[in-house]
């Protein structure tokens, strides 16, 4: 019994390195409840190529027109790759995007929510790293319920 | 001291490097865990708990969580029959601060829970570990998870990313708004022969460490490496506690003659703190 543990284990993470690439876009990605089952052993780090910065802009329609909110003052918490609403796993699931944009809606006389993702290009060999050629994109505008 | 299984020295350091690295995180987390009671209502908790409002907005439970993780500590620290239980404890505390009040569960946070796993099937809370040899398994299934960690991060960026190949993508990486580490690390991101050097290495240690951990000639060597390769990224970029946790692992990975060869080296230079270190550890 002792000695199948490893190779159960090894399966067990052999399932987990599938689920990676299901969820990196370079396989299918596996059901649902196996994709949970995978998360334990499931690693991603710093494998794909990351050549701009990104910053996701949201508004909110009030009092005719579009106004900013500060999302770092709204969710102060930093992960060490920034803002939880700034991974692609969040704004880039359109669930995880509703349940952002749903929260956005309390705010008080908000009438309708806009996100832009903001994208512009790393400069190598320097600390500062300066916004231009900016690209917006607009991920979603929605009329609060 | 010799003979068959694995060196019971490598799981009595890794306890105590395991513990001081939880403890570094755990007194890291209380800053989250202040964050998260100031947020309003949502969190972005990666994993299998989905998007949603803490449960915990109140901040005495909150602080209670973090308090019992904290007194777990202290009896992983104190080891013997405490070590177990003060492990497993610090586990459901963090599980408890993850699911509640939304402390993010990240690549870090799933190598704790690997590392508490492991821990608690090793002997850890036998005495005179230093001295003796202690059944393989559970340095096996170490071996397995590791093995897993390394090579499924080397494959992906292997196969999955030619920019790792030429040493783009970790320049880039150096420059992150989020986790760049200062000027040393921008500077080295404008070094292009440099950063392919640094992602070659980066891809034969992740890609060899399941080949060559179970070999006795390559074991010393390749932890060696890794300890390079966790402090290089340390240095150059802000990743949190991840480095710390795999490291604090390495000393169970040890092959086993290497590992009474290196204590009974210590023995002979440096017998006071060797004896010093010997009661602490193997008490």
């Amino acid at each position: 019994m002792t000695r199948l543990a490893p190779v159960a284990l090894a399966l067990y993470l052999l399932l987990c390195y599938r689920a990676s690439l299901g969820s990196l876009g370079r396989a299918s990605p596996l059901p649902a409840p196996l994709q949970r089952v995978a998360w334990l052993g499931h690693w991603r780090m710093f494998t794909e190529l990351r050549e701009a910065h990104h910053d996701l802009r949201a508004e909110r329609w009030a009092d005719g027109a579009w106004q900013p909110i500060d999302l770092r003052a709204r969710y102060p918490r930093l992960g060490d790759d920034g803002p939880g609403y700034l991974r692609d796993d969040v704004y880039a699931d359109p669930a995880r995007r509703a349940a952002l944009i749903g929260d956005l809606c309390t705010l008080p006389e908000t009438a309708a929510i806009r996100l832009t993702l903001l994208r512009w290009p790393k400069t190598l060999g320097s600390t500062a790293q300066p916004v231009h050629s900016l690209q917006e994109q607009r991920l979603a505008e929605e009329v609060c319920r | 001291m010799s003979g068959a299984g694995h060196w019971g020295g490598g799981w009595a350091l890794s306890r105590v490097a395991f513990a001081s690295a939880v403890l570094l995180c755990h007194l890291d987390r209380a800053g989250a865990v202040a964050a998260a009671l100031q947020a309003p209502a949502l969190r972005f908790t990666a994993g299998p708990l989905y998007l949603a409002g803490p449960a915990l907005r109140e901040a005495a439970p909150a602080w209670l969580l973090w308090g019992l993780g904290l007194m777990g500590l202290l009896g992983a620290f104190r080891g013997r029959g405490w070590a177990r239980p003060g492990l497993l404890l610090w586990l459901g505390a963090s599980l408890g601060l993850i699911a509640l009040v939304g402390l993010p569960a990240r690549v870090p946070e799933r190598m704790a829970i690997w590392g508490v796993l492991l821990l608690c099937l090793a002997p850890i809370d036998e005495a005179g570990l230093l001295h003796r040899r202690v059944g393989a398994l559970p340095r096996q299934l170490l071996m397995v998870v590791m093995g897993s960690l390394y090579l499924s991060t080397g494959l992906l960026k292997a196969l999955e990313e030619p920019a790792w190949w030429s040493g783009e993508a970790l320049a880039y990486d150096l420059v992150d708004r989020w986790h760049a580490g200062g000027a040393l690390a921008a500077w080295l991101s404008g070094q292009s022969a440099l950063t392919a050097l640094l992602s070659r290495f980066t891809l034969a240690f992740e890609l060899g460490f399941v080949l060559l951990i179970g070999l006795r000639r390559t074991n010393p060597p390749l932890l060696l490496a890794g300890l390079l390769l966790h402090a290089g990224i340390g240095l150059l970029m802000d990743v949190g506690f991840l480095g710390h946790f795999v490291v604090a692992l390495y000393p169970a990975l040890l092959d086993p003659e290497a590992g009474e060869a290196a204590l009974a080296s210590l023995r002979r230079r440096l017998p006071r703190l060797s004896a010093a270190l010997e009661r602490w550890i193997d008490r």
